[in-house]
């Protein structure tokens, strides 16, 4: 069953909090751009919480949205957080892509 | 002036012939024309006619049951002579019709007033016309409505060619990329596996879209001073152009870095400094299982894998006993300085090394599946068999259709062929 990508945002105590949910794979990655990755490259927030806790599935697209949502945040000078799913689907790709080192995870039970 | 006729009425048949109306099977939108035509006038009949070399072909006919006529006696082969409306008020009176077997013979027809269907590019196509058996004048107004009505059947016209013309053109197009997709992927695979003394190989590889080039990858090549063979699985991100461009790279890179026996982590290490520096704006990256075989006199191997981002191959021994091979190491191609480590380990004869991309995952385990599990299962019920017979087995758990993602795998067989 596919469960349909979806994007929200807003900022809680200057922080920028991107929430994604669903499936996030080639099919949403111009929306991905758009709304998360350029989010990240323009905001005025002091860091940037990306809480997939959410996300059903994610694909090899997917992580090189996250790759450069971690750019674009560096490029600000910018911390960023990923809250994922202990065991969850990013979690997965995360660690079989040999990438946790490179993020900053809040891994939720 | 003969000439000039002739050679305009060859234009206008190619023009004819463009639109492909000519006998064309009977189309709701001319007949509406027609029929509102015949109310509007309040006349018997209207058509939509189309002039051929040697006949009057209808495209729609209201009022009248004759789908063609002679183009000899034909009022509309006279009307598309000129651009200006063609208006015979009283045929019975009008010396250019009165001797026309069409209003002296049984027809009995005394009006007849037809608007050309000119093509954009000045071509008269044929005529619609209303007819009545008694004379009648049109207004101005009725003759700027008769005139408007020609131009929707025209625009009508227009929009049947233009629908072909995208369609034929779609397809050939399609036709195209399928061809550059088949031709570029060839280039970017192995065209056969080499032959490996103590080795037996099968490779698989399963495009989802046939005109779109996959980022999946496997490549199996010797290495001038060792014994067996280096065996890569890879997968680019993105699918296109772009990601058939760092799969060229890669594999060939692989190839050149892995000449020399080093150990699988360091080829790795170089391949991304390559890749890394070959697209200066690093937006793809790849993920690769490389292992290196090496076959020992007792028929089993050494197997030593590293791998980048990848998913862990795995290993089947005879007995069953399926296992997880290599060490899980970052994404080639995106990272300045990434660090690759190597796992060993020893394979008895008749153990089977599976190196995969997570599209096998999702073909086989269902759509989203990210665990290997049902691969697993698959694995253990072929233990100890040949590599093909391996291959044949996965093939068989993929589903019928399209795949959502491309899948490729190689199976390794240690041991003598069997």
């Amino acid at each position: 069953m596919t469960e349909f990508f979806d994007v929200r945002s807003g900022k809680v105590n200057g922080a920028l909090v991107i929430t994604v949910s669903g499936e996030v794979d080639v099919a949403g990655e111009t929306q991905f751009v758009r709304h998360v990755v350029d989010g990240v490259g323009t905001t005025d927030a002091q860091r940037v919480v990306l809480d997939l806790s959410r996300v059903a599935f994610m694909d090899s697209t997917g992580l090189r949205m996250l790759l450069l949502c971690k750019r674009r945040a560096e490029e600000r000078g910018i911390p960023m957080t990923l809250s994922i799913t202990a065991d969850g689907p990013v979690s997965r790709l995360i660690d079989v892509s040999g990438v946790a080192e490179m993020f900053q995870l809040e891994r939720m039970g | 002036m003969a000439a000039d006729l002739s050679r305009n009425e060859a234009a206008r048949m190619a023009a004819v012939r463009r639109y492909d109306v000519l006998d064309s099977p009977p189309d709701g939108a001319f007949d509406r024309i027609t029929s509102l035509a015949a109310r509007l006038f309040e006349v018997p009949i209207a058509l939509v006619t189309i002039v051929d070399t040697d006949r009057i072909w209808f495209k729609s006919q209201h009022g009248l049951d004759v789908g063609v006529i002679g183009r000899d006696p034909g009022l509309c082969a006279s009307a598309i002579l000129q651009d200006e409306l063609y208006l015979v008020n009283d045929a019975a009176t009008d010396p250019r019709t009165l001797a026309n077997p069409l209003v002296a013979g049984e027809l009995g027809l005394r009006f007849y007033a037809a608007a050309q269907l000119t093509t954009h590019d000045g071509h008269n196509l044929g005529t619609l016309c209303v007819i009545d058996r008694r004379p009648r004048e049109l207004t101005e107004s009725e003759l700027s409505s008769l005139r408007d009505l020609a131009s929707v059947v025209v625009d009508e016209l227009e929009l049947r060619l233009s629908a072909r013309r995208t369609v034929g053109l779609e397809a050939d197009l399609r036709h195209l990329a399928e061809e550059l997709a088949g031709t570029l992927q060839e280039s970017l695979l192995p065209t056969e596996l080499p032959t490996v003394e103590g080795i037996e190989l099968a490779a698989r590889y399963h495009v989802a879209h046939r005109n779109q080039v996959g980022g999946d990858f496997y490549d199996v090549f010797l290495q001038p001073t060792s014994p067996g063979c280096v065996a890569v699985v890879g997968d680019v991100s993105g699918k296109g152009a772009l990601a058939a461009s760092l799969t060229g790279t890669a594999r060939w890179a692989l190839r050149t870095v892995a000449l020399d026996e080093r150990a699988p982590s360091e080829g790795l290490a170089r391949l991304n400094t390559v890749l890394f520096q070959a697209h200066s704006e690093p937006n793809r990256y790849c993920t690769l299982a490389l292992t290196a075989i090496r076959p020992r006199y007792d028929g089993g191997a050494d197997l030593t894998i590293s791998l980048a981002g990848h998913p862990p191959p795995l290993l089947v021994e005879p007995d069953g006993t399926v296992e997880r091979l290599g060490t899980t190491g970052p994404i080639a191609g995106w990272f300045h300085d990434p660090v690759y480590s190597d796992s060993s380990r020893s394979a008895p004869a008749g153990s089977v090394l599976l190196l995969f991309t997570d599209g096998l995952l999702e073909a086989i385990g269902g759509h989203a599946c990210v665990s290997d599990e049902p691969l697993q299962a698959i694995l253990r019920r072929v233990a100890g068999r040949g590599a093909s017979e391996v291959a044949d087995a996965l093939d068989a758990a993929l589903p019928a259709g399209e795949l959502s993602d491309d899948a490729a795998f190689l199976v390794i067989r240690v041991g003598e062929v069997q």
